[in-house]
């Protein structure tokens, strides 16, 4: 079965499965970290495109999935496409929450099925969507002192682990996994009318309503997640922001001023490891909650 | 007498100015001694080499009187509408209206570097969480918050979508501070998919009906505000007027460019040429005065022309400029260091286009909109500038980057390439900040190096 990469919430993964492929998303995570870190391009854009480009080196057959839920991956997807021999699809995702919106929305999605079926060679099947089990936000219970919620951009498995360990010696735990790359959206498969249009349709409407940082206006987010982190009762957030997101980096402020918990904001540069600063930031940041 | 052509100081347009005014210089009412903006806090002036014509004074005169007749507008009863991001669609619509004016607040990224960062809009931008990774417009946040620069406006529109990381940002910390926006969403300019229904926007990028179909929607949700604003009905008779009036603009416009980047002599310097394009976004908050002035800056480019002088000699090498700069001074640098401005894509190529007037208004509208080469790939905006490389007969390129800004990183690699793999030309990439003062050597140098190639491959 053939692959599709992707990274951002808003590519559902079981239009991905029901056209014929295999949904891969792609958090890289690399010792080295970017190979040539470029003056203002975001580390994990830049690991992304660099992991989808190693793949094309290496002869893999596979189907990348951009979108514009950043201008970064809308950049990005021109590098791939002047660079790569793969196909490749660019998301136009709306960031705004109007019904106009989401009529666009649900006509990119038609669109990406209609790329995923010739890429695959297989027709939509309505049957494989229902494998999917979908949750909002994860959500850890823990019955540590301290709890914490972690925010932000896509985070790889080896960081979070290091945080975990990290916390762990603090009797800290995460509480609260909001990051991008956790969220998937809450949908029921209408198998009366199993059409690909019909799926498309209500596919389109739960992803729509995902929170986003980057929609605008970002009240909704804001809400939801002080909403969230009141449920859970946490202590503190860890804010996770790639170097050069704009987006994220301009979280932290708007996080500071809509919910009272102390926010960290940690810096991450493309590698598979926290830096030392950021793991010193981390301890102190512990202790003052503790 | 008729002096020749110079690019001269602020203290010598002073004594310039005093002789024009006897000879009988007739100015509008926001004339005077350009000294006058340097005692405002203007003090950038003092480090500018500026054109010695009257057209020119009257130019820089509607620069930087904007702010004091935004007020003056404002208090004689007009509503006045901050159009953000879309540069050029919006403020068409709005000058539609007699009781509207319109103006990019985002123009105040320029403000830093005229007043020298002495006005402190960057420190009071980064208290509000916008520090100096993000791109000068974050002075924007800043003016609006100490109400120093322009009026408060009687309404925001800002685009939204297919935008810059860093004006996404700006955008939403303005609303979050407190200030009402109208959104509207511009999608990711695409090519059709195979046996889409397309049609071709101004400028010549092709997309699919759907996105002008939507984009349309979204202008219509603009127009229902500026109603509101304006108290009264938006005909469609007054959009094709409002059309009609900026095409008028941009033709002469794309008059002054032609005479300008293609005459064999410099006719007037390239800072002259960077505002006079800059105009065309929101004629400077008058459509009538920014008319005046721009037909002026022709009349005086054909009068140069025709009596074959000019501000430089004609072996300087022409250089198609790619991205605005932060800091003005870089313009009079690139003369100093033996180049010319022929050519340009300041981000706004789609406000220099006509817009199409033989259509429905608002579907004309929304395919200038779609035709902003920001929203598009930047493949499509290497194109475009191919295009005007060849039209202009630039000998190199410079591609000019803004600090902070996210497209910048990826456009100057693929723009560059692009140009190098299909003319040949040299190119460079140079960032230049808000005061470029400690970069200019380094800024020199690479300027030097590439007029330094351009003369080589003439000899050769």
């Amino acid at each position: 079965m053939k692959s599709v990469y992707y990274n951002c919430p808003f590519v559902p993964e079981e239009l991905i499965a029901a056209c014929g492929c295999r949904p891969r998303r792609l958090v890289p995570a690399s010792e080295n970290g970017v190979l040539s870190q470029t003056e203002g391009m975001c580390t994990f854009t830049e690991a992304w495109l660099e992991s989808l480009l190693n793949k094309d080196a290496n002869g893999e057959i596979f189907a990348a999935v951009f979108a514009t839920s950043c201008d970064q991956m809308r950049r990005a997807y021109d590098i791939f496409l002047s660079q790569a021999n793969q196909p490749a699809f660019l998301l136009n995702v709306p960031s705004m929450e109007t019904l106009a919106c989401l009529e666009y929305y649900q006509q990119e999605l038609m669109r990406l099925h209609d790329f995923l079926c010739v890429f695959s060679g297989i027709p939509f099947d309505p049957t494989l969507l229902k494998q999917f089990r979908s949750t909002t936000m994860s959500y850890c219970q823990t019955d540590h002192r301290i709890k914490i919620a972690i925010a932000g951009g896509p985070v790889s498995e080896p960081i979070r682990n290091e945080l975990r360990n990290i916390l762990s010696e603090s009797e800290a735990a995460i509480a609260l996994d909001t990051c991008e790359d956790t969220q998937t959206a809450n949908w029921q498969a209408n198998m009366k009318n199993p059409s690909s249009r019909n799926a498309v349709t209500n596919i389109a409407k739960a992803y729509f309503k995902l929170p986003a940082i980057w929609k605008r206006p970002n009240h909704a987010f804001h809400r939801d997640l002080s909403a969230t982190l009141s449920e859970c009762n946490i202590d503190g957030i860890i804010l996770f922001r790639h170097i050069f997101c704009d987006l994220w980096h301009s979280a932290a402020y708007e996080l500071k001023a809509c919910q009272p918990k102390p926010v960290l904001e940690v810096d991450l540069d493309g590698k598979s490891a926290l830096s030392e600063s950021a793991v010193s930031r981390i301890q102190a940041f512990l202790e003052m909650l503790a | 007498m008729k002096i020749p052509p110079a690019q001269i100081t602020i203290q010598e347009w002073d004594r310039r100015y005093e002789s024009l005014k006897q000879q009988g210089l007739k100015e509008s009412f926001y004339g005077g001694p350009l000294s006058r903006h340097v005692t405002d806090g203007d003090t950038r002036l003092l480090h500018l080499k500026l054109d010695n014509s009257p057209a020119a004074l009257g130019l820089w005169n509607l620069l930087l009187s904007e702010n004091e007749r935004l007020s003056q507008y404002r208090d004689e009863g007009k509503k006045t509408i901050a159009a953000m991001k879309d540069l050029g669609t919006v403020p068409v619509m709005a000058y539609s209206v007699e009781n509207l004016t319109a103006f990019y607040p985002d123009g105040a990224w320029w403000t830093p570097c005229i007043m020298e960062q002495n006005e402190g809009l960057f420190e009071l931008a980064s208290r509000y969480g916008l520090d100096e990774s993000y791109c000068p417009v974050r002075a924007m946040v800043a003016a609006f918050m100490n109400c120093e620069h322009f009026p408060k406006p009687d309404l925001l529109i800002s685009s939204t979508g297919a935008i810059c990381d860093d004006f996404s940002a700006i955008a939403q910390r303005l609303e979050h501070l407190g200030f009402a926006i109208h959104w509207w969403e511009i999608p990711h300019r695409r090519k059709p998919d195979e046996n889409e229904p397309a049609v071709e926007l101004p400028g010549g990028f092709i997309t699919p009906v759907t996105q002008v179909r939507f984009v349309r929607q979204q202008l219509t949700t603009v127009r229902e505000q500026l109603e509101k604003i304006a108290e009264q009905t938006i005909t469609d008779a007054m959009l094709s007027e409002g059309i009609r009036k900026a095409n008028h603009f941009r033709r002469v416009l794309d008059q002054v460019r032609q005479l300008a980047y293609t005459a064999t002599l410099a006719p007037i310097g390239s800072l002259e040429m960077l505002i006079a394009e800059m105009l065309a976004l929101h004629f400077c908050s008058d459509y009538d005065e920014a008319v005046i002035v721009l037909e002026n800056l022709r009349e005086e480019i054909q009068r140069r022309i025709n009596a074959a002088v000019g501000v430089a000699s004609a072996d300087v090498a022409r250089i198609f400029w790619v991205n605005p700069v932060a800091d003005l001074r870089a313009m009079n640098l690139l003369e100093a260091c033996g180049g010319r401005v022929c050519g340009t894509e300041y981000l706004f190529s789609h406000a220099l286009d006509l817009i199409a007037e033989d259509i429905d208004p608002m579907e004309a509208l929304a395919r200038t909109a779609l035709a902003d080469p920001m929203v598009g790939s930047t493949m499509d905006r290497a194109e475009r500038i191919l295009r005007d490389i060849r039209r202009f007969g630039a000998e190199g390129v410079i591609i000019s980057r803004i600090p902070g800004a996210s497209h910048c990183a990826y456009e100057g690699k693929l723009i560059g390439a692009t140009i190098r793999s299909t003319t040949h030309l040299p190119v460079i990439e140079i960032e230049v900040p808000t005061l470029c003062d400690a970069a200019e050597p380094s800024i020199r140098t690479r300027m030097e190096a590439l007029i330094e190639t351009i003369y080589q491959r003439r000899a050769s």
